[in-house]
């Protein structure tokens, strides 16, 4: 009862004033029915009655000190036995930051790659349009599905009825020239309609639309924000002004905001395809596809929709005369969409997950090992406990000596391992592994805090219980015996920590089975090939572009 | 922080405050004006309380759980806190008693030799 009669002071206060006052309402009536004036009535109800606020006080009192006093105790109490063990509570601390700071940073990893939702509004509605084709030799990559040709594109965009807006998107590389040093970008082609899907509104400027998309018109494009920044210092008069973009010149006609990519994919400007709209070939499948769902539709009934649209799609564009277009049939192309957020995470999620399940693990072993720190602490006090008991100590005075102890180890370990969390994360995204996606929403957010504060709060109770509830209710008379005599502990005081060392054995194989397993895996896909790429447009400067890149495959 | 002395902090009128509350609320629920006077008037005027006094003592017996508490409208019709006895108040009721019983008949026992 003691914590929820702190906490309830206030409202008890308000209602004994309340109970005050109708007493006082009472007695005045009383008063009146006996023939006193009005005034002079409360006057004498208020007499009798005696002091309120010294009332008041007595009630608040009754409520405080017994709490206050005995957490205050034991909090310098437990300080003082922390410093008088430096190496302990270094060891322990040690332990618990590494803990706490290791699953905290992973959390946060976790938090922001996969359970938050994308950075796009309601992006439950989007979904990448992809295809399999299970039927298709060499050409289509199984693992990463069937990609879509411009004519399927068009057919899909003119007679679907699933979609608000879609579009097709691939990424790419060009050179810069003109002015300033030649660089090379990289870039994002988009038809019409994914920048619509995406809803995103740029800081500047417009979107490109299909409007855009016109061959041997207008060449317009969008810069990204990082690339604005760099290139153009975020001058805000950039709208209108020409780059030229692998020898032909475009308009700048819009600034995406920062952190704004299509899907996982970065890029320095965004550009336009300039397909025709008509007289495409059924081939080309190097196009990802990206919708917004109607509201309602299902994504079992937009895959229906692009099945019956593939028909369609082979009456409607020839590969060239003397073709069967019906061809494609025996590749059993299948629309097989999935939420937007699937297609950034992919793979990744399992990692993810193991890699949580294993430092929670960790976690567990850090509070096993401290526990047992503990236990050994708390059994050599068994005599000081004893003694506290006999003076009148109620088990749950020692108990919250214990806990104030763990508790304060448990806070600090978390400050520290908050803190190495933050820095774990801010090398991470410095790192920037490329297999990790939306690195740069990483962060040590609410969420993740708010995570590592929890496991303070656990490996607190953890460390604090264990021993409590071996060695609370302390034997006294059987204890203060044999204070004097035998330094051997009892078998029965081993018991618990074999326990912990069984458990901790066995924790510790878990994590590395699981590194073998990520190295054997590793070792058979590191066979890659290294390509080299450096583009130059012809009569361009003769200078080399400063930042050739290198791509790799694997 | 020293405990300021209040009226009936004395530990022997407390329990003895407890017990005549705790007896009053066996005939029914009352509202601590109630209680007040029928603990004067039932002593005939002899245990003079001042009334503010109680609402310590009722709060400390409802943090006990020997009384429980509910608001309702006294007979002249103002809002008024009624207090009734638990079931575990009525057995520190006997306890208290039984034991007021044992100390008043060994206190008088042994002032009877000199009276007479």
């Amino acid at each position: 009862m003691g914590i929820s009669r702190f906490f309830r002071r206030a409202q008890w206060d308000r209602e004994r004033l309340a109970e005050i006052e109708s007493y006082v309402q009472i007695e005045a009536d009383e008063n009146i029915a006996r023939g006193i004036r009005e005034n002079e009535a409360y006057a004498a109800a208020r007499r009798k009655f005696g002091n309120i606020t010294l009332i008041r006080e007595e009630i608040y009192r009754i409520n405080s000190i017994n709490f206050r006093e005995a957490i205050l105790t034991d909090l310098q109490y437990g300080l003082r036995t922390l410093r008088a063990h430096p190496t302990f509570t270094t060891v322990a601390l040690l332990t618990l930051a590494i803990g706490i700071g290791a699953n905290t940073a992973v959390f946060g990893v976790v938090n922001s790659v996969l359970l938050k939702p994308l950075a796009y509004p309601n992006p439950d509605e989007l979904v990448a349009i992809r295809q399999v084709a299970p039927g298709a030799t060499g050409l289509a990559n199984v693992s990463d599905g069937f990609l879509l040709s411009p004519s399927m594109y068009v057919t899909y965009d003119e007679h679907n009825h699933s979609f608000q807006s879609m579009g097709v998107w691939a990424n790419g590389l060009a050179s810069v020239t003109g002015t300033g040093d030649p660089e090379q970008v990289r870039t994002v082609g988009i038809t019409g309609g994914v920048l619509e899907a995406f809803r995103v509104a740029p800081v500047l400027g417009r979107w490109l639309t299909s409007q855009d998309q016109v061959p041997n018109g207008a060449r317009n494009l969008v810069l990204g924000y990082g690339y604005w920044q760099r290139r153009f210092g975020g001058s805000q008069s950039v709208i209108g002004r020409t780059v030229r973009v692998d020898e032909r010149s475009w308009q700048i006609v819009g600034v995406m905001p920062r952190g704004f990519r299509v899907v996982g994919a970065d890029f320095d400007l965004l550009m336009p395809f300039l397909f025709p709209r008509t007289n495409l070939a059924l081939a080309g499948f190097g196009y990802r596809g990206i919708g917004r769902l109607k509201p309602g539709v299902t994504i079992a009934q937009a895959n229906a929709d692009i099945a019956r649209m593939l028909p369609l799609w082979m009456d409607s564009w020839t590969n060239g005369p003397g073709t069967n277009p019906h061809f494609y049939e025996r590749w059993r192309i299948t629309p097989a969409i999935r939420p937007l957020k699937t297609e950034v995470t992919g793979s990744v999620g399992n990692v993810l997950w193991v890699v949580m399940g294993t430092i929670g693990l960790v976690m567990l072993m850090a509070c096993a090992n401290v526990t047992n720190l503990m236990l050994v602490r708390v059994g050599g006090r068994q005599q000081e406990i004893a003694v506290r008991a006999a003076l009148g100590a109620t088990s749950s005075r020692i108990v919250g000596t214990l806990l104030a102890e763990s508790g304060m180890l448990g806070l600090a370990g978390s400050f520290f391992g908050l803190g190495l969390a933050w820095a774990g994360l801010q090398l991470l995204v410095a790192i920037g592994p490329g297999q990790l996606p939306r690195l740069s929403e990483i962060a040590l957010d609410s969420e993740a805090l708010g995570f590592g504060l929890l496991l303070a709060l656990a490996s607190t109770l953890f460390l604090g219980l264990i021993p409590a509830f071996k060695y609370v209710p302390p034997r006294v008379a059987e204890s203060l015996r044999s204070a004097g005599r035998s330094a051997t502990s009892s078998r029965e005081r081993h018991h618990a920590r074999n326990i912990l060392v069984g458990a901790q054995v066995a924790l510790a194989l878990v994590p590395s089975t699981h590194h073998c397993r990520q190295r054997s895996s590793a070792m058979t896909s590191k066979i890659a090939v290294v390509s080299f790429a450096l583009h130059f447009p012809s009569g361009a400067s003769s200078q080399r572009p400063t930042s050739p890149r290198l791509l790799y495959t694997s | 922080m020293p405990r300021r002395e209040s009226p009936l902090q004395n530990e022997m009128l407390q329990g003895t405050l407890d017990m005549l509350v705790l007896q009053t609320l066996v005939l029914g629920p009352a509202h601590g004006h109630t209680i007040a006077h029928a603990i004067e008037q039932g002593s005939r005027d002899v245990l003079q309380i001042e009334h503010g006094s109680l609402y310590p003592a009722l709060h400390r017996l409802e943090d006990r759980r020997w009384i429980a508490s509910f608001w309702g409208t006294s007979e002249n019709n103002r809002k008024a806190k009624y207090y009734r006895l638990t079931p575990a108040g009525r057995m520190q009721l006997i306890a208290q008693t039984t034991r007021w019983e044992q100390v008043v008949e060994a206190i008088g026992r042994i002032l009877k030799p000199v009276t007479e």
